[in-house]
C-alpha cells in the first residue's frame, strides 16, 4: 500500500520526516484524517495535537502551533511556527507555565496564547504516555 | 628602579590584561558564528515550503488582490516608507552597526528625493542610540535580541510592521517596508543589503498550465502543471494566513543573518585588537629595555664620575 511521506517543519528546525499511514490534525473547520492518495489540499490548523501514525514506530503525537498543512499526492507537509514531538516536551516546564498564568484576563492575548500552548503540549505529552507501542 | 621603567612595566601589564580579554571575546564570537549559521540554515526548510505553498495558493486565485501584495495602482497623497534597521545591541564589532546605519541613511535620502517620507523602525541598541543622539524620530525600536534572535522576536517586529502597513494612509499607515540588514556570506565576507519586504510580489502561474519551474520572481518560484487543490477554509483565508507569515519569515531571516554577521564582525574586530595588543606589548617591551639600559648606563657614569671626582680631590690635597 502506498505510504504518506510526512514532513513536520517548524520555523527553526525540521521536527520530523518519515513514512506514515495516517495523519490526523485539526483544521479551523474541524478534525481531519489524511490517508494515502488523498486529493491535494491546503488547510490552516488550529493550535492542537497532531497524530502521525508511522509505518514502523506506532503513533507519534506532536504539539503544533500556528500550523498550516499542504497535502499533495502522498506528501503531507505541516508548516508550523512552533512544533514539538511528545518526547521533546518538558511537562514540568509546561505545568509551571500553566500554574503561573492561572486564568488570564479577557484582554490579555499574550498570556492566553501562552496558556493555550502549554495546555496543548501537556495534552500531547499525556497522550503519548497512555498510548502503547511508543518510546 | 627608575620612574620611567616603572611606567613602561605598568603599561605592559595593562595591555597584557586587555589582550586576554580581547582574545577571549574573539573565541566566544567565533564559536557563536557557528551557532548563528546553524540557526539560519535550520530556518531554510520552512522558507522553502512556505514559498511553495504561497505559490500554489496564489496560483488558485485568478485575480489576486490582497492588501499585502503589490498593486498596480499608485497611492494618492503622502507616501511613507518604513525602514527596518537591524543593528547590534553591543559595540566592539568594528564597523558592523555603522555600515547598516550608513546604508539606511542612503536609502532614506534616496526615498526623500523621490518624495517619500522614511519612517525608521530599529532593532538593536546601537541603531537606537544613533537616532536618539541626533534627536530624530523613531517609530519603534526593539532591543535585547540582536545576537540571538528567536522566531517570537521576529514576530513581534513583523506584527507591528504589518499592522502599520495595513493602516490607511490617513492614520499614518506606511506604503512600503524595506529591511536593511547584513547578509552573511561567510566568515570573512558580509554585505549590507536592502530588501523590500512589503508589499510582497507574487509571480502568478495559471493552474493546469505547465510553467517554467525556475521563473525568476523576487521570492516566488513557479510551479509546473498544478493539480487542483482544496482549501480549508477557503483560498482567500489561506492566503490571508500565509502572506503575513512570509513577511514574518523575511524579518526572521534578516535577523538571523544579521546575528551571524554581527558575530563575524565582532570576531574580526577582536582578532585585530588582539594583534594590536601584541604589537603594542612588543614596542613597550623594547622601550622598557631601553629605559633599563639607560638607567644602568647612567648609574655607571655616576659611579665613574664620582670616582673621578674623588681621585682628583685626593690628587689636589
Amino acid at each position: 500500500m502506498a505510504e504518506l511521506t510526512v514532513r513536520l517543519v517548524a520555523t527553526d528546525k525540521q521536527v520530523y520526516t518519515g513514512q506514515a499511514s495516517l495523519v490526523v490534525f485539526e483544521t479551523v473547520d474541524g478534525q481531519m484524517g489524511i490517508m494515502p492518495a488523498h486529493s491535494p489540499m491546503m488547510a490552516i490548523l488550529r493550535d492542537a495535537p497532531v497524530l502521525i501514525r508511522t509505518v514502523d514506530n506506532g503513533d507519534l503525537y506532536a504539539a503544533v502551533h500556528g500550523g498550516f498543512v499542504t497535502v499533495d499526492g502522498n506528501t503531507v507537509i505541516i508548516l508550523a511556527e512552533s512544533a514539538e514531538l511528545a518526547h521533546d516536551i518538558d511537562t514540568d516546564i509546561e505545568k509551571r507555565v500553566e500554574a503561573e498564568i492561572g486564568t488570564p484576563a479577557d484582554d490579555d492575548e499574550a498570556s492566553k496564547a501562552r496558556l493555550k500552548r502549554a495546555q496543548v503540549r501537556l495534552s500531547v505529552a499525556a497522550k503519548s504516555t497512555t498510548t502503547t507501542g511508543l518510546r | 628602579m627608575g620612574a620611567q621603567l616603572r611606567v613602561y612595566r605598568r603599561r605592559i601589564r595593562s595591555v597584557q590584561a586587555t589582550k586576554k580579554i580581547t582574545k577571549a571575546m574573539e573565541l566566544i564570537a567565533s564559536s557563536r558564528i557557528v551557532k548563528a549559521q546553524q540557526a539560519s540554515d535550520a530556518a531554510l526548510p520552512y522558507a522553502t515550503e512556505l514559498i511553495r505553498s504561497i505559490g500554489l495558493a496564489a496560483a488558485h486565485t485568478p485575480n489576486i488582490n490582497h492588501p499585502l501584495l503589490a498593486t498596480e495602482s499608485t497611492v494618492e497623497g503622502e507616501q511613507r516608507a518604513g525602514i527596518l534597521l537591524i543593528t547590534a545591541d553591543r559595540g566592539l564589532a568594528g564597523a558592523y552597526s555603522t555600515n547598516v546605519i550608513k546604508a539606511a541613511e542612503r536609502l532614506a535620502e534616496n526615498l526623500t528625493e523621490r518624495g517619500i517620507t522614511p519612517v525608521p523602525y530599529i532593532v538593536g541598541r546601537k541603531g537606537e542610540s544613533f537616532y536618539r543622539f541626533r534627536e530624530r524620530h523613531i517609530e519603534q525600536a526593539w532591543t535585547g535580541f540582536s545576537d540571538d534572535p528567536t522566531y517570537d522576536d521576529a514576530r513581534n517586529v513583523a506584527d507591528v510592521l504589518i499592522k502599520d502597513f495595513l493602516k490607511p494612509d490617513t492614520e499614518g499607515g506606511i506604503d512600503e517596508i524595506h529591511v536593511v540588514y547584513t547578509h552573511f556570506i561567510n566568515r570573512v565576507k558580509q554585505d549590507v543589503r536592502v530588501r523590500r519586504v512589503l508589499p510582497l510580489r507574487v509571480v502568478n502561474v495559471p493552474v493546469g498550465e505547465s510553467a517554467d519551474p525556475i521563473t525568476g520572481g523576487d521570492e516566488h518560484g513557479g510551479q509546473a502543471a498544478l493539480p487542483l487543490y482544496d482549501f480549508e477554509p477557503g483560498v482567500e483565508a489561506v492566503l490571508d494566513d500565509l502572506l503575513p507569515r512570509f513577511g514574518t519569515h523575511l524579518v526572521y531571516t534578516g535577523l538571523l543573518l544579521s546575528a551571524a554577521s554581527e558575530h563575524a564582525a565582532r570576531q574580526r574586530a577582536m582578532s585585530s585588537a588582539t594583534e594590536n595588543a601584541e604589537e603594542l606589548i612588543k614596542t613597550l617591551t623594547r622601550q622598557a629595555n631601553q629605559a633599563r639600559q639607560a638607567e644602568i648606563t647612567q648609574e655607571i657614569s655616576e659611579i665613574v664620575g664620582g670616582a673621578d671626582a674623588l681621585a682628583s680631590a685626593n690628587a689636589g690635597s
